[in-house]
């Protein structure tokens, strides 16, 4: 994802516009896709910043998330009216032009909310405005997202999908971790009520909130979207170690307002089932740093990533278990016959 | 063999050369960060190699001990297969202590399967604790922090 490619892809797909690009640059610190920021000058004098998304190569990442799934999932929410994410232009769908699969999205003038944080602003406001924008995204009416966009067939099944990824865990390591397999029970033996499914975005974070003058928030990152339970990106916020954390100095104000904007009950979602849903809406994540681990153990070489993700392999074993031992013993709910 | 320094103090000499001396001659902030992940896996590595021989095999006789006093109680044959099939040998060499470590944890763990099916309370307790016990072995080795337990070697 260079000037000469993205000057190849640009020729390609606006012949008629005389692109010049003026600069690709790295952006630093992304743990999953390649990020450029990139200039372009029009032949009409008229200038653009783009990003450009891309796959690193398989050699050198560990987490798996399908671009081609990522687009569609930008072209269905693009123009919804609840939230705004930043405008996806193009899409080298095969990689042809810039060397991998490849998303071209507006850049915005902005700054991202976790860097607002860092500010040292009104904490209270900062966590009202975090639930609403995380509540515009779960509000979202499932019928105006384009039907491209797989709907699981009910909500028992989909949520057996995600406790399945610690099956999928415990499988590629052979079944010999008691953490994951201790984990794995407890949450079968707490099965929550169900909710309305919804928009879950998978990565719901401040630093993937931008922050532009006069307009509204702006909402990135979308790889691991999906329609399911919205408490998954509940549970995932949880676990965000940056700070000043918006959710545990005052869980219950947090979920208050959450409740208030999304109208869930506190059957449906409180402090012990957000913690609950930790266990679930970080899998999909811990399951690439098993599966990363397996592959180093195997000598391939996954890059920096495969080898420093230990460290998060170790804490999110921590967590694991601190919030597995806090849910009760029960019988075993058993699972439904269509999620076998 | 060579036993001055230990293998876990070269490895805390190799970050120390790093952050001292190729770090600050680094200008790219991207190759800044994955030198600072890599100094991170060094140092887990130190740790490792200081200590996790000796911390599978204290933990190999609690999760034996679990999963036989378990079979003996229930008569389970899952936890009785599982618990002979494991067993602590004599090597040291590592990948014979590994596959030590997965034997006795796989016996452990489908010992601990049992008891929480059945909601035996006393044996539910000893398990947990072996499992925050593990959680603080592994912690100690991999907490992306500089090597701890080192020796003076």
């Amino acid at each position: 994802m260079d000037v000469e490619h993205f000057q190849a892809f640009l020729d390609a797909v606006e012949p008629d516009r005389g692109a010049t690009v003026l600069s690709a640059s790295p952006v630093p610190g992304g743990y999953s896709r390649d990020t450029v920021m990139a200039e372009v000058r029009w032949a009409d004098g008229t200038a653009e910043k783009f990003v450009l998304r891309g796959d690193p190569p398989i050699e050198s990442s560990v987490f798996r998330s399908d671009r081609a799934a990522e687009w569609a999932v930008l072209q269905a929410v693009k123009d919804l009216p609840d939230f705004r994410i930043p405008t996806p232009r193009y899409f080298d769908a095969t990689g042809e032009y810039m060397g991998c699969m490849c998303i071209v999205s507006e850049a915005i003038d902005s700054t991202s909310m976790q860097k607002f944080l860092d500010t040292g602003p009104d904490l209270d406001q900062a966590r009202e405005d975090f639930v609403a924008i995380m509540a515009s995204a779960h509000n979202t009416p499932l019928d105006s997202i384009d039907e491209s966009i797989p709907r699981p067939a009910g909500w028992r099944e989909h949520l057996e999908d995600v406790i399945a990824n610690y099956e999928r865990m415990l499988n590629e390591i052979g079944e010999d971790d008691p953490i994951l397999r201790y984990t794995l029970k407890k949450i079968r033996m707490n099965i929550p009520p169900e909710v309305p499914m919804a928009l879950v975005h998978g990565d719901l974070q401040p630093g993937n909130f931008l922050l532009s003058e006069g307009t509204d928030p702006y909402i990135i990152d979308w790889e691991f979207a999906r329609i399911g339970d919205p408490r998954l990106d509940l549970g995932y916020y949880l676990q965000i170690p940056m700070p000043p954390h918006l959710y545990h100095p005052d869980p219950e104000a947090f979920l208050d307002s959450y409740r208030r904007l999304t109208g869930l009950t506190e059957e449906q979602i409180n402090p012990a089932i957000a913690r609950y849903f930790l266990l679930l809406g970080t899998s999909h994540l811990m399951l690439d740093i098993v599966r990363g681990t397996e592959d180093v153990t195997n000598g391939e070489h996954r890059g920096v990533m495969g080898i420093f993700l230990m460290t998060a392999y170790a804490h999110f074993h921590r967590l694991y278990l601190d919030y597995s031992l806090d849910l009760p013993y029960a019988e075993t709910t058993p699972e439904p016959e269509a999620a076998r | 063999m060579i036993t001055r320094p230990s293998t876990s103090r070269v490895l805390e000499d190799v970050v120390e050369e790093l952050t001292r001396d190729i770090m600050p001659s680094i200008t790219d902030p991207a190759q800044q960060i994955r030198l600072s992940m890599l100094m991170i896996v060094l140092n887990n590595c130190a740790n490792a190699s200081e200590r996790e021989i000796a911390v599978m095999r204290e933990e190999i006789p609690t999760y034996l001990a679990f999963a036989a006093d378990v079979a003996a109680a229930t008569g389970n044959a899952d936890v009785s297969a599982a618990a002979e099939s494991a067993a602590m040998g004599d090597s040291l060499v590592l990948s014979d202590v590994i596959a030590d470590y997965q034997r006795a944890s796989r016996a452990f763990s489908t010992a601990m399967d049992l008891v929480m099916d059945t909601v035996n309370r006393d044996f539910i307790e000893r398990g947990e604790d072996l499992l925050r016990t593990r959680m603080d072995n592994e912690r100690a080795i991999l907490s992306g922090v500089a090597a701890v337990g080192r020796s003076a070697s």
